[in-house]
């Protein structure tokens, strides 16, 4: 970090966010239970569909906040890289949206209910921040979480269920 | 589909199910609330910024356990009592210390104010701000979603 606290010493090269800090990103690596939580996100993003939609969709979720430069683990033996860890969350976020629409196929009532296009809208921003994670192009997104997340950072509610 | 009108992945009761196993056979809130009892010299502020920033994304409603939330507390805490050394270090006598540059300054004014919003963001996810204004991120964090 520009200032590591220790010792009054000041880096003027390195960033500000917490995560540019590379004995912050060291010391981070040797947490045992981070590098557990990355290898049960991946478990979880190797799972079907079919059968865990949202539990894929909230792994995904976790992916958009974690798979960062000098966050997610990459070098630990056993853990994605954060191009390939992105991708699959894309490939098995893919599959969730698909069955969705297979249900409304099904339903076609569904179709026209504004719950199931805000969920549909919510998903592709969902995996169009996955894309650009995958992407060597550069993305034009807009820097804001995906619709259904709301005020990521301001919310303070409890959630529904 | 969820019934509710939240359709965010945090809120079907699958997900949070999910969320809570993940939490505890990763072990990552036990291990948290053992770091945070390290000496200063062990953890130092730097690893407490990185792990409260952790902690902003995930302790919140529908993955972070409600009855966990003191853990997010003493983060806060934590954070609180540690910056106050970026403070200290400005204060110091010259003689105690390099003068800093003019960049240096401004670099070290823009840090106590990235904590200043990472320790306001942290104390709401624990539930002990009264503030009620909006917040975003810290601007130096950069781009997070694309």
């Amino acid at each position: 970090m520009f200032f590591s606290g220790r010792n009054d010493e000041f880096d003027e090269d390195q960033g500000l966010a917490p995560w540019a800090d590379q004995d912050a990103i060291r010391w981070i690596g040797t947490v045992e239970s981070w590098i557990n939580m990355a290898i049960l996100i991946q478990k979880t993003l190797n799972q079907e569909p079919r059968k865990y939609p949202h539990q894929i969709r909230a792994a995904a979720s976790l992916v958009i906040m974690f798979a960062r430069p000098n966050l997610w683990p990459a070098e630990r033996a056993g853990i994605l890289s954060i191009e390939d860890v992105a991708g699959l969350a894309r490939r098995q976020l893919a599959q969730v949206k698909h069955q969705f629409s297979i249900k409304a196929r099904i339903e076609p009532e569904l179709k026209r209910d504004p719950t199931y296009r805000k969920l549909m809208d919510s998903l592709d921003e969902e995996l169009r921040i996955l894309e650009s994670r995958v992407s060597e192009e550069e993305y034009e997104l807009p820097e804001k979480p995906p619709g259904s997340w709301k005020e990521f950072w301001h919310e303070d509610r409890t959630t529904e269920n | 589909m969820t019934e509710t009108s939240d359709l965010s992945p945090f809120a079907h009761p699958k997900a949070q199910r999910y969320f809570a196993t993940l939490l505890e056979r990763s072990g990552f809130v036990a291990e948290v609330e053992e770091i945070l009892q390290l000496d200063d010299d062990i953890l130092e502020l730097s690893h407490t910024r990185l792990l409260s920033a952790i902690l902003l994304f995930i302790g919140r409603p529908g993955i972070w356990p409600d009855e966990q939330k003191r853990v997010l507390a003493r983060a806060a805490s934590r954070l609180s009592r540690q910056s106050k050394q970026i403070q200290e270090s400005g204060n110091q006598p010259k003689k105690k210390r390099k003068p800093l540059t003019l960049s240096q300054h401004q670099r070290l004014s823009e840090l106590e104010e990235t904590i200043k919003v990472e320790l306001e963001l942290l104390r709401r996810r624990a539930g002990v701000s009264n503030r009620v204004s909006k917040i975003a991120q810290p601007e130096s964090w950069g781009k997070l979603w694309s």
